[in-house]
């Protein structure tokens, strides 16, 4: 999976929105990077800078929105946090494509599914008109859109949800990216819906040697196609591991606490009794661009301690990228943090 | 005992497009203190169920009995007697709440609408509902927009409690929310239940919530219910092939689990010109021609559990 330079590699990024209240700072110092054939997910509830973070890889901010204040984002050897506006434009939709959280933003309603995509693919591969219309077909029937030739001459609207989407992912790829970053492709979708795409991107990697940065707060998902996680928190990572450790053995007390909160549909609960409760993270997040002093965790961490609301916690790193940024996140030492955490919440 | 129970539902909306059948014959019960679970893809009708189940939309065909009263065909007048007894929570508690009014206000006017209490009566059962759903009595003076997601649908929960309802229908109630908050107003819902010996009508497109908080699971496909059963029953012994496929698609947090490949190809069927005998068939692993007959019935598979099916 993993091998050679990231394609990817984030290093201190840090983004800011102009508010009536002055800067807010949406994403305060993220590393984070992206392995050749690699899936990266990004996970945290919702207003943690998520998609604040995707949008300035690709500098998708308005700039009377927010900006980048720090940070280097290099992919290919470029730094695209400092990359003037037209080379950035060969980038985007074209070595990096998105599929965009909110589906209705980026199509549009009053152009054919087909002139889209046809579009784009004239636009970056320099195709003429009937070779592009060609390949739009060949498209959809990538991502399994029944009767592409028929669907070329429809409008968003006259599509269901979940061919809407595929529509977005065919538009993605019609430019063979290196990189797609799919924010929450899935999470407007029924589950049987969501199990196609997930399996079509899947395979559409396999074939094209894509990585993708996937964003959501969906942990079964994560649990389902990452192979690296990245946990945000109030706009910093707070812990980072190959997704089979993350779930067998989560260091920070937020993933752990974030993953014990999700119903597992399989837990044997034994003929027909209710549930048990399930742990609560107690209190909420505080809003973004409060002034943090140490850990943004601390006001809701079971294990906190003063040196938590004091100092920032260190990064602790272990083997192969993983990380953890906790005061009591000791290297190797999973099970104490574990039954601590258990043993209060 | 049963607190609703309904019986050869249907209900069709006419479109531009022909009808819509939304709901085509239904038959099912909300038992005394059950949290009844309805999934399903979407279209498939567990909204209009909801609400024919609860009163709050008169079915084309059928009968609802909630409480023992005949609601189909009953007069407004008749139905008012019923309302208060029943509730409801949706998904968005933004558009469901007055944005102008205090979140007091919005949770006394159930109280003022039915004259229950004296005006000092009803400030304190306020209060006491707030601080039962886990905010502040100070918010009865703020306004929604000064509260976060989790905790509009704290306010929604409370102003569903306020005139101390038998049934509660939560459609999509905690699908807007975050994990962490989600948990919060799962917890919540279960513990009200315990508190007020409760029923929920709980329709959800998550399987793993509805799993979690139900106590039987009624799985629905364009219109019609093909199985129902205890929550244990229908994750370990699905008899439908659509429950099983759905069940399938469920994203289980265990990284590095053998993945099925997905089961269901293509999308739902038009709703408007269903399949011919079991609507299902067009998707179906196992379907043979006679499924393109007769529509299959729900046919008791054993102790709380239904299925229609003929290959069950
Ligand atoms: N244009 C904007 N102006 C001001 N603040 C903004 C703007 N866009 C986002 N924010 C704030 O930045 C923070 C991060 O938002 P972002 O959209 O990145 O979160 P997210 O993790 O993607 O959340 P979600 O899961 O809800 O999509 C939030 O607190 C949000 O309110
Ligand atoms: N007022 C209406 N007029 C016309 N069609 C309607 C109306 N209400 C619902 N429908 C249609 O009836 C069918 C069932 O809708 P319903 O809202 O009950 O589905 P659902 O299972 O709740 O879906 P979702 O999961 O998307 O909420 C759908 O095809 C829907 O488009
Ligand atoms: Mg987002
Ligand atoms: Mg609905």
């Amino acid at each position: 999976m993993t091998g050679g330079d990231p394609i990817l590699d984030i290093r201190g990024l840090a983004t800011e929105f102009h508010t009536s209240r002055g800067p807010v700072r949406a994403v305060d110092g993220i590393d984070l990077s992206v392995g050749p054939g690699e899936t990266v997910a990004l996970v945290g509830e919702s207003g943690c800078g998520k998609t604040t973070t995707a949008f300035s890889v690709l500098r998708l901010i308005p700039r009377h929105r927010g900006r980048v204040v720090a940070g280097e984002i290099r992919f290919d050897r470029l730094d695209l946090a400092t990359l003037d506006e037209r080379s950035l434009r060969r980038i985007r939709g074209n070595r990096i494509a998105m599929i965009f959280q909110d589906p209705a933003s980026a199509l549009n309603p009053l152009m054919t599914v087909g002139a889209q995509i046809a579009e784009a693919v004239r636009l970056h591969r320099g195709l003429g008109r009937a070779a592009a219309r060609a390949e739009t077909e060949a498209l959809l029937r990538a991502v399994r859109i029944p009767e592409p030739r028929r669907r070329l001459d429809e409008f968003p609207h006259q599509l269901s949800g979940g061919m809407r989407q595929r529509v977005m992912i065919a538009l993605a790829l019609s430019c063979r990216p290196r990189l797609l970053i799919a924010d929450e492709p899935t999470t407007a979708l029924d589950v049987t819906v969501q199990a196609q795409i997930l399996a079509l991107i899947e395979e559409l990697k396999q074939e094209f040697g894509m990585s993708v940065l996937l964003i959501t707060h969906d942990l079964a998902v994560v649990a389902e196609v990452a192979d690296r996680v990245a946990v945000m928190y109030a706009g910093r990572k707070v812990e980072e591991a190959p997704v089979s450790r993350l779930f067998a053995a989560p260091r920070h007390p937020y993933t752990r606490a974030l993953l014990a909160s999700i119903p597992d549909p399989d837990a044997d609960t034994g003929g027909g009794a209710a549930a048990q409760p399930l742990p609560e993270i107690p209190g909420r997040v505080q809003p973004a661009g409060s002034r943090i002093e140490g850990c943004a965790f601390a006001e809701r961490c079971a294990i906190a301690a003063d040196i938590c609301r004091q100092a920032a916690p260190p990064e602790a790193l272990s083997g192969d990228g993983a990380a953890v940024f906790c005061h009591h996140a000791a290297p190797e030492d999973a099970g104490q943090i574990a039954a601590a955490v258990e043993g209060r919440l | 005992m049963n607190l609703v129970e309904a019986t050869g539902l249907v209900k069709h909306f006419h479109t531009g497009h022909g009808a819509v059948q939304a709901i085509d014959g239904v038959d099912i019960a909300v038992r005394e203190g059950e949290t009844l679970g309805i999934v399903g893809e979407s279209g498939c009708g567990k909204s209009t169920l909801g609400r024919l189940l609860t009163g709050l939309l008169p079915p084309d065909r059928g009968s609802v009995r909630l409480l023992g009263e005949e609601c189909a065909g009953q007069s407004r007048r008749a139905l008012r007697r019923i309302r208060p007894l029943v509730q409801v929570v949706f998904q968005n508690p933004y558009s469901s709440l007055n944005p102008r009014r205090t979140v007091g206000r919005t949770l006394l006017e159930p109280l003022a609408v039915h004259r229950i209490g004296t005006p000092r009566d009803r400030a304190a059962r306020v209060a006491a509902m707030l601080e039962r759903v886990g905010l502040s009595p100070a918010a009865a003076a703020r306004y929604p927009h000064e509260f976060s997601g989790g905790q509009r649908q704290r306010i929604a929960i409370a102003r569903a409690m306020m005139l101390e309802p038998r049934l509660i229908l939560c459609d999509e109630a905690v699908s807007a929310l975050d994990v962490s908050v989600q948990a919060q107003i799962l917890n919540l819902l279960a513990e009200m239940k315990r508190e007020f010996g409760l029923s929920y009508v709980f329709i959800s497109h998550d399987l793993s919530v509805v799993r979690h908080i139900a106590d039987r699971i009624a799985v629905m496909y364009l219109g019609r219910i093909v199985e129902v059963a205890d929550r244990q029953r229908i994750w370990s012994e699905p008899r439908h092939p659509y429950t099983r496929a759905l069940i399938a698609s469920v994203p289980r947090p265990r990284p590095g689990r053998p993945k099925p490949a997905p089961v269901l190809h293509d999308d739902l069927p038009s709703p408007i010109d269903p399949p011919s005998g079991c609507r299902f068939r067009t998707r179906c692993p196992v379907a043979t021609p006679s499924c393109a007959g007769q529509a299959p019935v729900l046919e008791k598979m054993g102790a709380d559990h239904a299925c229609a099916c003929f290959h069950a």
